[in-house]
Parts: C-alpha cells; structure tokens; sequence
C-alpha cells in the first residue's frame, strides 16, 4: 500500500509539470517521430515480451501479451 | 506519444528462437483496416513450432525425452478514437497441446493538455486450460490470469518523453507445471506444489530522448537514446530489477539501426529450493523462480521506403533483429554435473510490412 501512495504521488507530480515543460503543437515534430515511441513495433516488443515472460519470474509494466506456454 | 489516426497496414514476420536445448520458430501475420481516420479493426495470428530437450525435460520429465508441440494463437482486435480519447479492445485465443488461453484485454487512452499528457488504462483477463501430455489422468487444470495497469506518458521538452507504468497481475488456480518435478534431500523426485494463487506488482520508468541531425544535413531527428528501468516483486517473494538502454541511429532519411543491452536480475521464490526438505510444504524447482540474472545484447536494421510504391503498397517497410541472450543460476543446478547451471539463446527476427 505503502508503494502504490508512493507511485500516486509520483503520478501526480508528472502530471504537475505539464505546465512547466509543456511543447506546444508547432513543436511537435519530432515526438511524432518513431524513433520517440517506446514501442515503435507493436508486434515485434509483443513477442518479445512473451519470450521474456516465459524465462523469466517477473511479469508486466510493459503490456502484456496473451497466451501460455508448455514449452519449458 | 499522443493518440494517432489509424492506417491500413500488413505485417509478416518470421521468429526464430534457440538456446537452452529450446527451439521455438514460426511466422506472424497482421492486418490493419482504418475506417474514416477513427476506427479501425485488426486481425493476427502467430505460429510457434517448439522442440525442447531443456534441462528440465531431459532431467525431469517422466521420460526424459525432447518433444515437439506447436502454439497457434490467433486474434481480432479493434480501436475507436473520440476527440482526444482512443478505446481499444482485442480477444487473443492462444493453443497447444496441453495449454489453452482465452484473453480479452480493454484499454483507455486519453491526452491531456494540448497532449503534453496521456493517461493509459488497461484490464486484461486470461482463462487458461492446463492439461499434461504425459499423464491423461490430469485431465485439466484452471488458471484465471488478470492484469490491470496505469501509465502516464509526459513531454518534457520537443524532443524528450518520459513515461511511468504501474501493473498488477493476479494469477488464481493452477500456476506450477504438470511435468516439473522437485529434488528432496532424500534425492527422491516429487510433483512440484505451489500456491493456488499470485499477486505481481510491478512498477516502470521509460525515458526517451531524441538527437538532432545537422540542419544541413536535412535536420530532423538523427538517433535517439531510451532508457527504462522496472522493479517487480510478488506473493512468490519474487524480487526483481531489469533495465534496459535502447539506441537508435538514422543512417539516411529510409536506413536506421538499433542497438541495446538489456540486464535482469531476480531473488527466488520464498519455496524454491535447488533441494528442498521433504517437510516443506510447497516445493519447486522452477529455474524461472531462483536467483538469477541475464544479459542480453541485440542488434536491429531497418528500411522503410518514403514513398508510394509497387502499385497500392504504401511505405513499405523491412526489418531484421538479432538478439544474443545469457542466464547465469545462481542456485539452480544441473543434476547430471552437479554444476550451477547457464546457458545461452540467440533469438533473430525478420518482418515485411507496409500500409496499403
């Protein structure tokens, strides 16, 4: 509990620094770029998460993908 | 970030993973179709032809015998965007042999000031079917996997965006596997048993920056560095720290590459043991539950044509990846050597896409 007030408060001070450090619409170029997204390829981060998932304990904060595996 | 229009586009891959006595390959196809620049419904499906002869089968396994299965996983998903808000919902059906997944995922996207801001939202429910190929009279196993999520996605400057993740994931029924098997001291071999039920938490930071190219070499953007760092920790007592450093360089307005490094690290399950006490209630011996870390290098190319070609393909595009993967176990050992256990995995990928 004491981790997810934490995150909110985290939350909360990202979403107060829109105003200082907000990029107008004229300026927006270059964050439409695909080299800014996180998951440029949607597909390929999906598949790669799931092989991850699967040699791996740990689970999620990057999306998800569906599916099990009986492969291990 | 900021919510796009959606486009008519195809994709096919192919996937081809090996290491570990593991062998998983097969082809992904997608299709996108836009409808008036707000809607837009998508259909895929994956194949994975698997052999494994892992450690865990070939020392484990009521036979030790490497086998072969096949994963097809199919789905059909769809998007709708009202003003500055983007619904999306898709239903994946994932099957093989001794495993079924049924998942319905819903998420929220909106943009906040001027789109400085985006708030994420997602639920995702699974209801899996577990059954073993080695013994008929397992019959099947339930699993009900849930995984809710919030992310905030904020501009910092033109050219830097930085992005928060929280995820929980609750796991309730069968979790361990029908064919793993624990080491008692007495070096017996008995079914693991695991708890009924799993809460994950996990919290992540992404950071990206973009770097400009010389004006008079055309400006835009020349490369950019992205960071992320995730710390994970469950009801397993599964800790967990993984971090990853992504650069990406423009070779011509059509040419990039990529290249990162990417480190895991995790403690064990509270009831993991590489031997364990016969007294000890729940037992594995789950490599994916003990102290661990990897490290994986990978290497991207890709094209992507600027223009409208070959009749109605639109910028098509061509990418190919390769990904070097190395686990070292800390208290995981193989039980023919005696030795602490590593291996290695090279993982390439190659797709073809383009909108039309």
């Amino acid at each position: 509990m004491k981790n997810k007030g934490l995150f909110l408060i985290v939350l909360a001070l990202m979403g107060s620094m829109n105003g200082c450090a907000a990029v107008q619409p004229k300026d927006r170029e270059f964050l439409a770029d695909d080299m800014m997204y996180f998951d440029a390829d949607p597909q390929e981060a999906a598949w790669h998460l799931h092989v991850e998932e699967v040699l791996e304990g740990s689970r999620g904060g990057f999306s998800g993908s569906g599916g099990g595996c009986g492969c291990k | 970030m900021a919510i796009d229009p959606p486009e008519d586009e195809a994709f096919l891959s192919y996937n081809y993973f090996d290491g570990g006595g593991i062998s998983v390959h097969g082809p992904a196809v997608i299709l996108k179709k836009a409808m008036k620049g707000r809607m837009s419904i998508e259909a895929g499906g994956r194949m994975d032809i698997v052999s494994s002869a892992s450690i865990d089968v070939l020392t484990q396994a009521s036979k030790g015998e490497a086998f072969t299965d096949e994963r097809t996983e199919v789905y059909l998903g769809g998007s709708r965007i009202w003003g500055d808000t983007l619904f999306s919902a898709n239903y994946t059906v994932s099957d093989e042999s001794d495993y079924t997944s049924n998942t319905l995922m819903l998420a929220l996207t909106h943009d906040f000031f001027e789109r400085n801001v985006s708030v994420n939202l997602r639920v995702a429910r699974s209801t899996d079917d577990v059954s073993s190929n080695a013994d008929p009279a397992f019959g099947e196993a339930g699993l009900k996997r849930t995984a809710y999520s919030l992310g905030l996605t904020q501009s910092l400057s033109p050219r830097w965006l930085a992005q928060l993740n929280y995820e929980v994931t609750a796991d309730d029924g069968y979790i361990n596997s029908p064919y793993r098997n624990a080491l008692l001291e007495s070096t017996a071999w008995v079914p693991e048993v695991y708890p009924n039920a799993r809460t994950g938490q996990a919290w992540v930071l992404r950071s990206t920056h973009g770097f400009l190219r010389d004006l008079q070499a055309g400006g835009g953007l020349r490369g950019s560095v992205q960071l992320s760092y995730r710390y994970y920790r469950d009801t397993f007592d599964v800790q967990s720290h993984t971090g990853k450093l992504f650069y990406q360089h423009r070779l011509s307005p059509n040419r990039s590459f990529g290249i990162f490094y990417r480190y895991y690290q995790q403690t064990a399950a509270s009831f993991y043991g590489d031997v364990l006490p016969a007294s000890q209630l729940f037992k594995a011996r789950d490599k994916e539950l003990s102290t661990f870390s990897s490290h994986g290098v990978g290497l991207s190319f890709k094209f992507e044509s600027r223009e409208k070609k070959w009749g109605w393909f639109e910028r098509p595009y061509f990418k190919m990846g390769y990904n070097f993967l190395m686990f070292d176990y800390d208290d995981f050992s193989d039980p023919r050597t005696g030795q602490l256990y590593s291996w290695e995995a090279n993982v390439f990928q190659i797709s073809l896409g383009s909108r039309y």
